[in-house]
């Protein structure tokens, strides 16, 4: 009797052990793959990043217009409204997609109208 | 014993469906984060055009950039705040005369620190040599900007 109480107790751990381990492996992946899936921090990266690379290349004089149709599109997924912003006074731009915080890239081109810049049905235009 | 044995089979089965479904999750973020984001190269070589294309005009060297008090920041439209001692650019261009083989003029302007962080990684340079009418031009410029996640 002993014997088989000693085996049923064996088997009830075992299996605890095991759905313990299953869930364990299951929030693992979970985590993981909210982390790699959150794409509006990419967004946020590579729209800032192209936006400064612009105002470091174009030449006294230059319009550029910016698409941000799929930054709103991302941003909206995640139930926040997106910022697109040139900070004259830090030379940075900035860029908000996601409800964390933003991403700020700097430029070193001369771009001192800190006005000069605009957001218009959904693209934005800035004039160096 | 069948019992034992098919719980013995099935953990074994369970343990290896784990291994090759955390090794595609693993692969995939990799596969994803591994994606060029790092624009400091591409920085440094927009640097150097827009360097290269103020010092030179109509296929010569502009003269201005041979009198020692040539602004970098207005001729070439860059920003002076970005290349103070702390900034994150460096920018250095060297005049030769191909014929007489010597050093006519040596510009260099930003954190020279970041000259030497190209070979760390923590900064990337680009180097490009430009000829120009019996003159070489070797322009070496680096960037070390990385940006931030604003919390």
């Amino acid at each position: 009797m002993m014997f088989r109480g000693k085996r049923g107790v064996g088997m009830v751990m075992g299996t605890i052990v095991f759905i313990i381990l299953n869930v364990l492996f299951l929030i693992l992946i979970l985590f993981a793959i909210s982390r790699a899936g959150n794409v509006g921090i990419v967004y946020e990266e590579a729209y800032a990043k192209q936006i400064a690379l612009m105002i470091n290349r174009a030449k006294p004089g230059t319009i550029i217009e910016v698409d941000l149709a799929e930054l709103y599109s991302i941003a909206n997924e995640g139930g926040v409204e997106p910022e697109v912003f040139i900070n004259c006074n830090k030379k940075e731009v900035f860029v908000k997609a996601t409800n964390k915080g933003g991403y700020s890239y700097a430029y070193n081109g001369n771009f001192r109208g800190c006005n000069d810049f605009e957001i218009k049905n959904r693209k934005l235009v800035v004039i160096i | 014993m069948n019992k034992r044995g098919q719980e013995k089979y099935l953990s074994g089965w369970n343990i290896f469906v784990w291994i090759v479904v955390g090794v595609f999750v693993v692969v995939a973020i990799a596969m994803f984060n591994s994606a060029e984001t790092d624009v400091r190269f591409k920085e440094a070589k927009i640097l150097a055009d827009k360097v290269v294309d103020c010092f030179i005009e109509d296929g010569r060297i502009v003269e201005e950039v041979l009198m020692d008090d040539f602004d970098y920041f207005v001729m070439c439209n860059l920003d002076d705040e970005a290349f103070g001692e702390n900034g994150d650019f460096y920018v250095e261009v060297k005049i030769n005369n191909i014929i007489l083989g010597e050093t006519i003029k040596n510009h260099n302007f930003g954190n020279g620190e970041i000259k030497l962080e190209c070979l760390q990684g923590s900064a990337k340079c680009y180097r490009g040599d430009v000829e120009v009418k019996g003159m070489m031009l070797k322009v070496l410029t680096a960037s070390r900007n990385v940006g931030r996640e604003v919390t």
